[in-house]
C-alpha cells in the first residue's frame, strides 16, 4: 500500500501520471499546488486533502465530499498506514 | 510618462513559488514610469481567489495587493473566460474586478502592448 503526495496543479502532468499507476487500495495526498486538483478527484475516496494547503489558496469551502481533508498531524498518520510514500511533482 | 506600455503576464499559481509575489512587485514598480496593464493567465488566475488564509503555511496571501493596483495607475487586469470555467470559478471568486476575454483574443492584446514581462 503506497501514499502518492501529488503537489502540483492539474495543468501539470503529476496527477495524470499518479493516477494512472495508482492502485486500488493506495491512498493519495494533495498538498501544496496540488490542491487545486480538487475538482479532477471529486468521488475518488482514496484522496486526502492537506488543509493548511487548501485554505492558504482559498479554497477551504470547497472540497468535495468524498475527499478527506486532513492537518500536518493527519498527513503524518496517513504516512504510518502506507509501505512507503510516492512523491509526484 | 513614456509612451513605453508594459503588460505583466502573471501565468502561476500562489504560494507554490514565489514568481507571483514577485511579479506583483515588479508591476507596482513598472507604474511608476510606464503605462501598465495585467493578464492574469492560465494558473496565474488563482492568485486572485478570495479568502485565501495562509496562517497554516510559511507563505503570504498577497492577494489583497492586487486591490492597490488601481491606486497606481495600473487600471486594467485582463484574464481568461476559458481560463476561469476551466477551473470552475467565476469573477465573484476574485479579489478585485477583471476584464474578462476571450482566449482567442489574447494573442491581439499581447500584439497591444510594445513590451511583455512574464512571472
Amino acid at each position: 500500500m503506497i501514499l502518492h503526495t501529488v503537489n502540483k496543479p492539474p495543468t501539470h502532468a503529476a496527477l495524470s501520471d499518479c493516477l494512472a499507476v495508482m492502485a486500488s487500495d493506495d491512498l493519495m495526498l494533495l498538498i501544496e499546488d496540488g490542491v487545486y486538483c480538487l475538482h479532477e478527484v471529486s468521488g475518488d475516496s482514496r484522496v486526502h486533502v492537506l488543509t493548511p494547503d487548501l485554505e492558504a489558496r482559498g479554497l477551504w469551502d470547497r472540497l468535495p465530499a468524498e475527499l478527506t481533508a486532513v492537518d500536518y498531524a493527519g498527513f503524518v498518520g496517513l504516512c504510518t498506514r502506507v509501505d512507503k510514500i510516492k512523491t509526484w511533482a | 510618462m513614456s509612451d513605453r506600455q508594459l503588460l505583466f503576464v502573471q501565468s502561476r499559481a500562489p504560494h507554490g513559488s514565489l514568481f507571483g509575489q514577485e511579479g506583483l512587485d515588479a508591476i507596482l514598480m513598472g507604474s511608476a514610469f510606464a503605462t501598465c496593464a495585467v493578464l492574469m493567465h492560465g494558473d496565474g488566475i488563482y492568485q486572485l481567489i478570495r479568502d485565501q488564509r495562509s496562517s497554516g503555511t510559511s507563505t503570504r496571501d498577497y492577494s489583497v495587493s492586487y486591490g492597490a493596483l488601481g491606486d497606481y495607475g495600473v487600471e486594467t487586469v485582463f484574464c481568461v473566460q476559458e481560463d476561469l470555467t476551466e477551473r470552475r470559478l467565476v469573477v465573484d471568486d476574485l479579489v478585485i474586478p477583471v476584464s474578462v476575454i476571450d482566449r482567442a483574443d489574447v494573442a491581439s492584446l499581447l500584439n497591444d502592448y510594445n513590451t511583455i514581462l512574464d512571472f
